[in-house]
């Protein structure tokens, strides 16, 4: 029955006497979620003239780099304070982060956890790490990490 | 990521310095939530690998957040995606009893075969709830 009815407007609207105007939906659906995707290049730390402090600004370090393509909405990127390990003691040393971003955001260094609000759909971080102590840096393995989260 | 290993003190700008490398990850959406009347929900999440090759992601509920890591079973925890792949993940919480609702954090990160120095995780919140039974 309901069939049937279909075909009868069908046949009316392909008549133009007896319905001038035929339109017709057309529909485009959508679901947006949010989701987020980071790709990180690492930095290097490179040493000053008196191995008291290890940085990616000194000469020849290098910055790391936090891409961040975020879709649906706006998320939170939590930098977790650094940490630095190495093969020799580094408990009278203190790690550092900072950042800037291509969208305005922006850290001075700091020890400590720091969040930050990507607000556009693409930005790039850029971030810079350092480690210092007094007493001066012995040879050996340097890394300092943090973790960069993004969430909803 | 950042890494440096300091040579000879005499040899003080002329280090030997890791070149760096990009780490990845994906995931979506990073908020989702369902109701159920069992004491069951299931949630789908999708981690994808935005990395050049194929390589290893966990998933994982985030410690502290809301819930016992035991409530909840994760299908895969660990999968191998390649590169420019997604992959599905369900999340089943269970144990929900009547008119309970959980909310948590789940995670996920390239399981790293060498220390980095930035760290990338994505956290998506979760939530289920259970209907009260009909009086």
């Amino acid at each position: 029955m309901r069939r049937k009815i279909v075909g009868l407007a069908a046949g009316a609207c392909g008549t133009a006497l007896a319905s001038p105007v035929c339109a017709e939906p057309i529909t485009f659906d959508a679901s947006l979620v949010v989701t987020c995707t980071l790709v990180v290049t690492d930095g290097t730390l490179a040493p000053n003239s008196d191995y008291t402090s290890l940085s990616s600004e000194n000469l020849g370090g290098a910055a790391a780099s936090v891409t961040v393509t975020a879709l649906g909405g706006d998320p939170t990127l939590t930098f977790d304070a650094p940490t630095i390990t190495s093969t020799n003691d580094v408990s009278a040393a203190t790690a550092q982060i900072k950042y800037s971003s291509l969208d305005g955001a922006s850290q001075a260094y700091t020890s400590t956890q720091s969040t930050s609000t990507a607000s556009d759909l693409a930005d790039v971080y850029t971030v810079h790490a350092k480690a210092e102590d007094a007493g001066g840096f012995d040879a050996g393995d340097y890394s300092v990490a943090t973790v960069v989260t993004c969430s909803g | 990521m950042f890494g440096l290993r300091l040579a000879q003190a005499s040899a003080a700008l002329a280090l030997a310095a890791s070149a760096g490398s990009a780490l990845a990850v994906g995931l979506g959406p990073l908020e989702k939530s369902g109701i159920t009347s069992s004491e069951r929900k299931g949630l789908y999440l999708t981690v994808s690998n935005p990395y050049r090759t194929a390589h290893n992601f966990r998933v994982f509920v985030e410690e502290d957040s809301g819930i016992a890591p035991g409530r909840v079973t994760i299908h895969p925890s660990t999968a191998t995606i390649a590169s420019g792949a997604h992959r599905r993940i369900l999340v089943i919480v269970d144990g929900l009893f009547p008119g309970e609702e959980v909310n948590f954090r789940l995670c996920a990160e390239r399981i790293e075969e060498r220390r980095v120095t930035v760290h990338a995780r994505v956290c998506s919140k979760l939530g289920a709830r259970r209907l009260r039974p009909a009086r």
